[in-house]
């Protein structure tokens, strides 16, 4: 009996075991769990004064009011970040038009499970390259995703 | 059978065996190749000739120690789940009772290292309840603490330590981290209590005078407009900014204990992986 | 009599090597490897025995098995080299199409299509273009490739292709603009749609009220808030019908590469491993 179970616990193991793609070494595992620092970046970009200002602004409402006001939105790159990005990557025009439209996408709360992918710290993921770049590929509300 | 043909017989009986023992050695040395790999920390090769070993032997005489350095060798690599598969397997060939012992006790370890604690935890019992293993108790008190230590429950894992003997070193250790570690509970009673109390004790002082000082403001709005028969500017006050910053505080009292737990017991298993002394997983 | 047997079967013995790391043993083992999936170590072993033995079978279960690693850089590489007399070239020639689709390099599969094709490389290029960006061939030579059983699926794909269910950004920001959230339901994005509707009706009644109430300030601030969030709206919509242009595109290819899945990329099963 010890035997049978022993074989099926093989064979499960057996059959979803990773079949190795490369040549590995000695791995250096450490015991700790490691925290993702889910820190701001107060840094300013001293480009366009325009973003200088704006992300100055953004600073202080960390400082003052988000960072006390608890996690309350469910995306990942929160509405701050996320205005911050489209700043970088386009100009203040669509940064603020984006803006409002995310805040409305983040007041809408039917069906979001089903919309967007899933984030590793829990929260959906929405980034603003999806929404600047044309031609960014569709990510699927079924994946997860590791990275940041 | 007369004498010349005795000769003749036993004579070829000793070139049979010397070719069987040949074929014997072959493999013993293919075996120390094997192993020198494995001494050298070249893993990856190290088990594709301990592979080699089990396949061509017919004899069935490596099975047990093949399987194990292979999944030593994969421990070393880091790839738990393919160790634990061939210590199960060297289990299956080990021909003593001791082997079978070892090879669970190199699977709990990996559990352990998996964090997989909670099937850790029953290898453990399973073995407690076993009479074969009655002389093996204080080792198996050990491990339960490391499991114990890999789920985040150092009370406990100091008691378990404590079952080896009273003034174990591991027990005290535990002890200590479990009294340095802060209580979340706590912390989040304090700031239902009085915002910005639980930042305090948690030490984020100044998140704490942020805290006290916009529940105090939107606290003040709030009783104000309703005092003024504002009633609807009353409501609106408290819920969207008031009830905000105060679900905020409670969450943040909660957040700052959790991140200074989790640096105090990172802070304590890298202290166990490279300065203790003793046997770990 | 006996003594001859004897005789024979000791010096039988005598030349019976056990040295492990011969090409012969190299390949017996490397056989072993590969039916249990360790296809890796499978393929090193391999290349020691191809070093001494030329064998048409073991240079294609190489290639082979780097395909099974997904390392398609190495397993094309092989695949080409695999000679006409071998019993594996027309599944050398299919894998080698495969390899370059999972690489994505379509210039090379169109350039293979230039020599005679056989009927499955056929298939299999037809589907590899309908996951490409290139020109695709006329429709009624495309769907005549493949049997009976599969047209329906394949008339599908190939007028998905053509003719892929786009929704056009532009009319997506005219509704918005009519009717703030119109052009998010047009996109699919129905609580999104109706949100946005919510919220601009809100702050659009909020300074409307205020402005009859004589609070102007207030007016204006809502008035400034809700032409924000009108304006956002419209774009936001636009935005949006050009991410469900990109779903649409997704979702084809997935079902594209589920197919070849179905059917194993047109290629015959192998029996290497009984």
């Amino acid at each position: 009996m010890k035997t049978v179970t022993v074989l099926v616990l093989l064979i499960s193991v057996y059959a979803f075991a990773q079949s190795e793609k490369m040549k590995w070494g000695k791995a250096d595992y450490t015991y700790r769990i490691e925290i993702s620092e889910n820190d701001r970046d107060y840094s300013v970009n001293p480009g366009n004064p325009i973003d200088v200002v704006a992300k100055s602004f953004i600073n202080v409402y960390w400082f003052l009011i988000s960072d006390l006001d608890g996690d309350n939105c469910p995306f990942h790159p929160s509405c701050s970040a996320f205005f911050v990005d489209v700043i970088e990557e386009t100009n203040i025009i669509t940064g603020t038009l984006l803006f409002f439209d995310r805040f409305s996408r983040d007041a809408s709360v039917v069906g979001r499970y089903n919309r967007y992918p899933k984030h590793k710290s829990g929260r959906l993921y929405d980034p603003a390259y999806l929404y600047t770049s044309g031609s960014a590929t569709y990510i699927p509300a079924s994946k997860v995703i590791d990275e940041e | 059978m007369n004498f010349v043909n005795r000769i003749i017989l036993s004579i070829q009986i000793f070139f049979l065996l010397s070719i069987c023992i040949n074929a014997q050695t072959e493999l013993f040395e293919q075996f120390h190749y094997a192993q020198s790999l494995y001494e050298n920390e070249n893993y990856f090769d190290a088990v594709t000739e301990f592979k080699r070993v089990l396949f061509f032997d017919d004899q069935k005489e490596f099975q047990y120690s093949a399987n194990f350095y292979i999944a030593d060798s994969y421990k070393s690599g880091g790839m738990f789940s393919e160790a634990i598969r061939y210590f199960t397997l060297a289990e299956l060939a080990s021909q003593t009772i001791d082997d079978v012992y070892i090879c669970k006790i190199e699977n709990i370890k990996l559990n352990i290292l998996r964090r997989t604690t909670e099937r850790a935890n029953r290898l453990i019992d399973e073995l407690l309840s076993d009479e074969r293993f009655s002389s093996k108790t204080k080792e198996l008190y050990y491990w339960k603490g490391w499991s114990y230590i890999f789920s985040d429950k150092w009370e406990e894992a100091s008691n378990e330590f404590s079952k080896i003997k009273p003034d174990h070193e591991l027990s005290s250790f535990s002890q200590a981290i479990y009294d340095s570690l802060y209580d979340v509970q706590f912390a989040k009673v304090l700031s239902y209590i009085l915002p910005g109390a639980g930042q305090f004790y948690t030490g984020e002082y100044l998140s704490g005078i942020l805290s006290l000082g916009w529940n105090a403001l939107w606290g003040y709005l709030t009783i104000n407009a309703f005092t003024e028969e504002r009633v609807f500017d009353g409501l609106v006050v408290a819920n969207f900014l008031w009830l905000r910053f105060y679900n905020g505080n409670v969450y943040n009292a909660e957040k700052f204990a959790r991140e200074k737990n989790r640096k105090i017991t990172n802070r304590a298993l890298d202290y166990l992986q490279s300065i203790y002394v003793g046997d770990k997983p | 009599m006996i003594k001859i047997l004897l005789f024979v079967i000791i010096s039988s013995n005598f030349s019976y090597s056990q040295n492990f790391h011969t090409p012969e043993n190299r390949k017996l083992f490397a056989d072993y490897l590969f039916c249990s999936k360790d296809y890796l170590r499978a393929v090193l072993e391999y290349e020691e025995y191809i070093k001494h033995f030329d064998n048409d079978t073991v240079l294609f279960k190489i290639a082979l098995g780097y395909s099974k690693i997904e390392n398609y850089n190495e397993a094309v590489k092989r695949f080409i080299n695999i000679s006409v007399q071998s019993d594996y070239y027309s599944s050398a020639r299919l894998e080698y199409l495969k390899s370059k689709l999972f690489l994505e390099d379509y210039n090379s599969i169109i350039d293979f299509s230039r020599n005679n094709l056989r009927n499955n490389e056929l298939k299999l290029i037809s589907m590899s273009i309908l996951l490409s960006d290139k020109n695709l061939p006329e429709r009624n030579n495309f769907i005549f490739a493949f049997e009976d059983n599969l047209r329906t699926q394949i008339e599908d794909f190939f007028d998905h292709k053509i003719n892929p269910p786009y929704k056009s950004p532009l009319l997506a920001g005219i509704f918005s603009t009519v009717v703030p959230g119109s052009g998010k339901l047009y996109t699919n994005q129905i609580s999104e749609g109706l949100t946005s509707l919510v919220l601009n009706g809100l702050v659009a009644f909020l300074s409307y009220n205020n402005f009859k109430n004589d609070h102007t300030t207030r007016g204006w601030i809502f008035a400034g808030v809700g032409a924000f969030f009108y304006a956002g709206n419209i774009y936001g919509s636009a935005v949006s019908a050009n991410i469900y242009n990109q779903r649409v595109d997704y979702e084809y290819k997935e079902n594209v590469k589920v197919f070849l899945e179905a059917h194993n990329y047109f290629i015959e099963r192998y029996e290497f491993c009984k």
